[in-house]
């Protein structure tokens, strides 16, 4: 009860944040120290999470086209180093590329390797070589990796609505 | 054009820790601006919709031209050109004298932020296509 309390608070704080200006001056740290997870985008709950194993095996079997809607809990690999835009899950054998929804909210540039529960729809997405080494750039690969990439790829896409950061 | 690298819709609904805890990225003014011409197209497409033609040219649209980016991008040549071309696309909207229909002028300006944002920045695209009148 308390848990939900306090994200309840977070989440009338992001409301009254109706603009990006006012939104940085909104404070939270007199929470941070008793919440369990930081919600950015839509309030999610922890509940019903799936694991990344369950997640993997719905994005195998997902064919180009479909949008399978899914939560689950998963590392975070790497984030969007220029505005933490994007994210990318660890999945064991590939990645996940974690976008979110109408580019409505961020996620912190220092996440990763913590735990995050995604919500949203999962799908694949046939991405062109200069998308590709455009997240390549925000990334901060170096010129001679980013030349390297000279082919469209299929890759395991999630479009989340809310994020919970494990904290 | 509309929502650059440099912005977020209305930037993320997310607490900020006075700690530092949290890298957040900061709002640029060409990510503001970003935002207020996505709700000005917004209201222009309703306004379309609602078979009323937009009449004022919107000034703000010229801020494109001297708003600062946040400090890892830069103005290439390739954005410099676009910007000219939002503009010119933007204007011809309320051009009396043209044949040609408002939707198709208004839609002609939402394509150029798409084109500009495909070689910029593609995060925002999907966001964008959601102005373009169908």
């Amino acid at each position: 009860m308390k848990k939900f309390l306090l994200l309840l608070s977070i989440s009338l704080l992001f409301i009254a944040c109706k603009n990006s200006s006012e939104n940085q001056e909104v404070t939270a740290d007199e929470l941070a120290d008793e919440i369990a997870f930081a919600n950015f985008g839509d309030v999610i709950s922890e509940a019903d999470a799936s694991s990344i194993d369950h997640a993997a095996a719905v994005f195998t079997n997902i064919k180009v086209g479909d949008t399978i809607p899914l939560k689950f809990t998963a590392k975070v690999n790497e984030v969007c180093q220029s505005k933490g835009c994007w994210m990318k899950l660890d999945m064991g054998f590939d990645e996940i590329h974690v976008t979110f929804k109408d580019y409505g909210f961020f996620v912190p540039k220092n996440i990763a390797g913590e735990e995050v529960i995604v919500e949203g729809v999962a799908f694949i997405k046939e991405m062109g070589v200069d998308e590709q080494r455009h997240y390549a750039e925000d990334a901060n690969a170096s010129e001679e990796e980013i030349a390297q990439i000279t082919e469209p790829k299929k890759t395991f896409s999630f479009e989340a609505r809310g994020v919970l950061l494990k904290e | 054009m509309f929502i650059s690298c440099d912005s977020s819709k209305k930037e993320p609904k997310q607490a900020v820790e006075s700690n530092q805890k949290y890298d957040l990225y900061l709002p640029s003014e060409m990510a503001d601006y970003m935002n207020a011409i996505f709700d000005i197209h917004e209201q222009m497409k309703a306004d379309i919709l609602a078979g009323k033609t937009p009449e004022t040219f919107p000034e703000e649209i010229l801020k494109i031209h001297t708003a600062h980016l946040s400090d890892f991008r830069e103005r290439t040549p390739n954005f410099e050109a676009f910007s000219h071309l939002f503009v010119e696309s933007v204007a011809f909207i309320f051009d009396d004298n043209s044949e040609m229909p408002v939707k198709e002028r208004y839609n002609e300006a939402i394509n150029v932020c798409i084109s500009c944002h495909q070689k910029e920045c593609t995060g925002p695209i999907p966001r964008i296509k959601k102005l373009i009148i169908n």
